[in-house]
């Protein structure tokens, strides 16, 4: 049976924003019409004026909009002169979200965001207010109502997955706008006061390298500092739901958010190990949902961290379905092979060696900001030439109804597994040296909106064509 | 197969549409001619440009829309000088919306969105009672 729900009336408030820039129109007016006539009149009834439309256009498409929740089917009704109507199936929703701030919380309301595959990446594709009691029911329609087993995780946990997928350039993205908006609030040079006080600590700092180097440090300190209590807030009180079919993921705590999907919905799942997990031997699964928007793509974490047997243990409880069926497939073995993982790191490890000496010998004034920064240069050359040996070690992939993959991408190791029918593109690549070595590069390119995208090298090219011949029929 | 064709009225919506949006620069244009009587030739020009995009493109391209179902799908063909094929199965359809202006609302019509991931078709407007049994239709199809 068909339901119906309306808007909460904060969504008036949502409808409102995009159109409060007109409200700088009257003061545009009044001061042009103090430079021409040097008097100033009627602004502040045009912006009652102004402001009144905008309250009065936004309460009524508040009031036209229309959740209509069918067996089948889920309907969007919205606009007052151009009135859309968007249809569709529950069975293809990808997700829902519902994300509830502190005002939110106050007035009994709750964003609600429904996503498909359909929408634009980083952009739920309806996203609307609802109360609290109407957005339960609403779920409850779309994925039915099963007792949920909770399966909550450790501060230590959530502290442990900040602290590892954290990094100095997310800190910084997030902290240079809120320090540019609050110094404009507080009309004093915040920037200028942050810098001077980091410059004047590092200048404290003795060390061989000169002071720029301590700057630069203390600044990338910083930075993923902040990106650390970004990540710990947004994912405190991390809990995850679980029914047969479905998945609830629970986080934060100023702004609470929940996003539900079906388990047939997930388009791929990761396990995931950056650089600081490494040392600290800890996993992250996570799962990419058609359409689950945010700033961080379409990738919704499922368990933080943890261990590569209970992330495995945890995979097979949730995602049985995903479980490998074909023979898996490696880089041949032998030192040949090896030589060639390590050809790039060691011709790059050459390259900066050279670069760095010549430079030396230009700038000498320079030497030991060059030698500093060759250092960084070749740790990251021999992380890579460290990955290049995983690979080497544990690089495979194997094709049937389900795709499995295990390699590096970045500085990050990772494992996939994705449905076979998700699959939008495995691409071969041979260079010459793969040509005469009769090996090729393998790319699993995930149809999803992220395109999340695997690539193992050196596997055997005869073997992989049979595979691929033999699991879908293509003769390559 | 049978083929469906947008209806006669949507010619009809499209040319009132494109004439309000023509009136303004041809106004603009004549209004400017005491300022150079090149206005006036640009006048004609813009007049003379939409008068071709309201009596022979638009009718043409309305025209050139054929929409049929093979098993499963939907296609659409359209185009004047560019011949373009779309075809989405039902499968790989997400979500279908309906846009419809005061305008065409007065006259029972309704534009379509067919959406998939990654892609989606633009129908013009279509009778509103066919739209309601097309997205009927899908729904059905895909339960």
């Amino acid at each position: 049976m068909k339901k119906e729900f309306r808007a909460h009336p904060l969504m008036i408030v949502s409808l409102m924003r995009p159109f409060l820039f007109v409200l700088v129109l009257p003061v545009l007016k009044g001061v042009v019409q103090y430079i021409v006539s040097r008097e100033v009149t009627g602004v502040l009834t045009l912006e009652i004026i102004l402001f009144a439309a905008i309250v009065f256009f936004a309460a009524v498409r508040c009031a036209a909009f229309r959740l209509v929740c069918g067996e089948r089917a889920v309907t969007v009704k919205s606009g007052v002169i151009f009135r859309t109507s968007s249809v569709m199936s529950i069975s293809k929703l990808s997700s829902v979200q519902t994300v509830q701030n502190p005002a939110d919380a106050v007035l009994g309301a709750v964003t609600y965001r429904i996503n498909t595959e359909a929408g634009r990446r980083g952009k739920a594709d309806f996203e609307f207010k609802l109360s609290r009691k109407d957005s339960a029911e609403v779920s409850k329609r779309l994925y039915g109502a099963e007792n949920p087993t909770a399966v909550r995780f450790s501060v230590i946990k959530v502290a442990m997955m900040a602290a590892t997928t954290s990094s100095a350039v997310t800190g910084m993205i997030v902290a240079v706008p809120v320090i540019n908006r609050a110094g404009k609030l507080l009309g004093v040079a915040l920037d200028r006061m942050l810098f001077d006080e980091i410059n004047e600590v590092s200048g404290e700092i003795q060390s061989y390298f000169p002071p720029v180097v301590n700057t630069i440090s203390l600044i990338f300190l910083l930075a993923y500092a902040v990106a650390f209590v970004y990540s710990f807030i947004k994912y405190i009180n991390f809990s995850l739901f679980l029914e047969r079919d479905k998945l609830e993921v629970r986080s934060g705590f100023f702004v609470r958010s929940r996003t539900s999907f079906k388990k047939e919905s997930v388009n791929d799942v990761l396990i995931d190990q950056t650089p600081l997990m490494r040392i600290f031997k800890r996993y992250a699964m996570k799962v990419s949902v058609g359409g689950y928007g945010g700033a961080k793509g379409d990738a919704a974490v499922i368990v933080p961290s943890g261990r590569h047997g209970e992330i495995k243990r945890q995979f097979s409880m949730y995602f049985p379905f995903l479980a490998p069926d074909g023979r898996l497939l490696h880089p041949t073995r032998g030192r040949n092979s090896r030589a060639r993982f390590l050809y790039f790191p060691a011709v790059y490890f050459l390259i900066t060696a050279g670069i760095s000496l010549v430079l030396a010998l230009i700038f000498p004034d320079f030497g030991r900001l060059i030698l500093f920064l060759m250092a960084v240069v070749e740790c990251v050359v021999l992380y890579y030439a460290y990955l290049s040996i995983f690979e080497y070690r544990f690089g495979k992939l194997s094709l049937g109804k389900n795709v499995y993959a295990r390699s590096v991408k970045i500085f990050n190791t990772c494992e996939l597994y994705c449905p076979a029918d998700r699959v939008g593109e495995i691409k071969l690549v041979r260079t010459p040296p793969d040509i005469r070595r009769g090996t090729c590069k393998a790319r699993v390119t995930v149809r999803s909106e992220g395109a999340d995208s695997i690539r193992v090298r050196n596997l055997d090219y005869e073997e992989l064509k049979r595979e691929i011949a033999e699991h879908y029929g293509i003769e390559v | 197969m049978k083929k469906e064709k947008l209806p006669e009225k949507t010619v009809l919506l499209w040319q009132i549409r494109l004439t309000a949006i023509a009136v303004l620069p041809v106004a603009l244009f004549a209004a400017l001619c005491f300022l150079t009587l090149w206005m006036l030739l640009a006048a004609a020009v813009a007049a003379a440009v939409f008068s071709v995009l309201i009596f022979w493109y638009i009718p043409a391209l309305l025209h050139s829309y054929e929409i049929f179902f093979p098993s499963g799908a939907i296609v659409i063909r359209c185009g004047v000088f560019l011949k373009t094929t779309h075809i989405m199965p039902f499968s790989r359809m997400v979500c279908a919306d309906t846009l419809a202006t005061p305008l065409a609302r007065k006259m029972g019509l309704s534009a379509l969105t067919l959406k998939a991931a990654r892609s989606r078709i633009i129908v013009p407007e279509l009778d509103e009672k066919y739209v309601r049994q097309f997205i009927d239709y899908i729904t059905r199809e895909d339960g």
